[in-house]
């Protein structure tokens, strides 16, 4: 969806035309979404703080300036809800068992090893901008509109982090 | 090698969010209520009538845009096949043979020898000439292999192949000469299916595809679009197809079409945009024209804050397929032929000067 289209949703959400919700909602949460699990490397986790992401968004909309690009700010909101709970639970220390749980699939998020090693060793845009590409199936163009970003570094970036997974998939397999 | 691609998409709903998540933000938003409560306000007639509405709408614009092209594409399809090679952008009517016309082309341009595609232009003089008169030849030079595959007998080939390197689709294109032989390019692509969409008036259909373009053995990462739309009886398209050389450099084609008021005709034109470093280094554009009944190639290619314009037409010297060219190159009006000797283009301009440029870079040329 151009951003146009979603700003024009995006000021009917904020006149009070519920309607709306749901176009911005399937438009944008899988780019918050994958925000926040970068961070928190837990699905659980990560389904909480976004919704807590969408209700503080769409309560606090009067905050938001029209066309500064709503899925940015959206992911701004993420992020730092998402460090919240990170300190938060810090003093929370798990044992090595729990902390290896995705390999051994006994954790309760059960997030597939492959998009954690991702978050692990990939950049925050190479890994955003890979989920969004390969998982959440949107075009390079969008996802260029979406980060405010050329699409050829959309391109470059998605190439790059596919190769870096490859090459740690690779080292692991060896080790 | 681990492919990557595949683990993830076949890992995506383990780690997608769950749909409750939505719900729950709904409801602690009071939204769920509130939308409830209308169409019980309403009897659940005012949620009826608006889906009603829709349906009606979309019907209309699909029964419109059904009549515009039974009346139309005859018409436009029609056009430009009189000539000698038949206008091969009325052959590119789907997603697949527009893939297939980008790697084709693209692939053409990625082909020239010595050349990237992306590379800054060598100006070329001619002895004979005076320096004001240096040329953009070599420029023009690489849209040789296009212009001869687009003014040839034969059409864009496309046949499918077996998905490679984690893409799920594969396809080789044949782009032809003008006297025989051509050169292949690959294509390995999966196709993202973006089904159609109806959100309010607005109806749209959308395909788009990502992958590599193996030409002359070089590989550049590729994507692709084929999207229609239509909106309120109005047809709207967005085609087009890139390859990348590097992080923010590539080459884009894209369908244009123009359609005068009143008029039954649409222009078709494809323009290719060379971007280096996120910058356009060169914009040109193809499109056919009809001289008596004769198909002829226009391209004109703007670089630098310069204009070339060339008209092609192929032709027949001594039984030898060749292809001559006038318009202008670097401000100055030029005339040339140009022949396919020895894996290479001679070019013959009025003067009696002569140039030999390479062809594009293909193992199974056999017109030599």
């Amino acid at each position: 969806m151009k951003n146009e289209k979603l700003e024009r949703m995006v000021a009917r959400l904020k006149e009070g035309d519920a309607r709306a919700f749901d176009c911005v909602y399937e438009h944008t949460h899988k780019s918050a979404y994958f925000a926040i699990l970068y961070i928190v490397h837990d699905k659980m986790y990560a389904e909480d703080i976004l919704q807590e992401t969408f209700v503080k968004a769409i309560s606090s909309l009067a905050q938001y300036t029209a066309g500064t690009n709503f899925t940015a700010w959206l992911c701004s909101i993420a992020r730092s809800l998402a460090l919240n709970h990170l300190k938060k639970h810090r003093r929370e220390v798990p044992t090595d068992f729990e902390e290896e749980a995705y390999k051994f699939g006994t954790g309760e998020a059960h997030i597939p090893y492959i998009f954690d090693l991702a978050a692990r060793v990939l950049a925050e845009d190479e890994y955003e901008i890979l989920m969004l590409c390969q998982i959440s199936g949107y075009k390079r163009r969008e996802v260029a509109e979406m980060l405010g970003i050329p699409i050829g570094t959309v391109t470059w970036k998605n190439n790059e982090a596919l190769k870096k997974l490859r090459r740690q998939l690779e080292k692991e397999d060896g080790a | 090698m681990k492919d990557v691609k595949k683990l993830l998409t076949e890992q995506a709903n383990a780690v997608l969010p769950d749909k409750k998540v939505k719900q729950n933000i709904m409801r602690e938003l009071g939204m769920e209520q509130a939308e409830r409560s209308l169409a019980y306000a309403h009897g659940g007639e005012k949620a009826e009538k608006n889906k009603k509405t829709l349906l009606i709408a979309a019907a209309a614009v699909f029964a419109a845009a059904a009549l515009f092209l039974a009346i139309f594409l005859p018409v436009f399809l029609g056009r430009g096949k009189t000539g000698v090679g038949g206008g091969k952008f009325a052959d590119i009517t789907d997603a697949d043979s527009f893939y297939a016309y980008g790697a084709a082309s693209v692939g053409a341009l990625l082909s020239v020898p010595g050349e990237s595609g992306a590379s800054g232009v060598k100006l070329l003089s001619f002895a004979q000439k005076d320096a004001a008169q240096e040329t953009h030849i070599e420029t023009v030079n690489r849209y040789m292999a296009l212009v001869e595959g687009l003014l040839s007998e034969e059409s864009i080939s496309e046949t499918a192949i077996a998905g490679a390197d984690g893409y799920d689709f594969g396809m080789t294109v044949h782009l032809s000469g003008i006297s025989g032989g051509g050169a292949d390019y690959t294509l390995y692509y999966n196709k993202i299916f973006r089904g159609s969409e109806t959100d309010e008036d607005e109806t749209q259909e959308s395909y788009s595809i990502e992958g590599i373009l193996i030409a002359a053995g070089g590989q550049y990462s590729v994507e692709g679009n084929y999207e229609t739309e239509s909106e309120r009886g109005e047809a709207e398209s967005e085609l087009y197809f890139k390859a990348y050389t590097g992080e923010n450099s590539y080459i884009d084609v894209r369908q244009e079409s123009e359609t005068e008021t009143g008029d039954a005709e649409t222009e078709i034109e494809y323009v290719y945009t060379v971007y280096e470093n996120g910058s356009v280094a060169e914009r040109t554009t193809v499109e056919y024209e009809s001289e008596e009944g004769e198909l002829e190639l226009l391209l004109s290619i703007n670089r630098e804050g310069v204009r070339d314009t060339l008209l092609f037409k192929e032709e027949s010297e001594n039984g030898e397929r060749i292809l001559s060219a006038s318009g202008e190159i670097g401000g100055q009006k030029v005339r040339f032929r140009v022949y396919i000797r020895g894996g290479q283009y001679h070019y013959v301009f009025e003067d009696g000067s002569s140039e030999d440029h390479d062809r594009y870079e293909d193992d199974d040329d056999d017109d030599d």
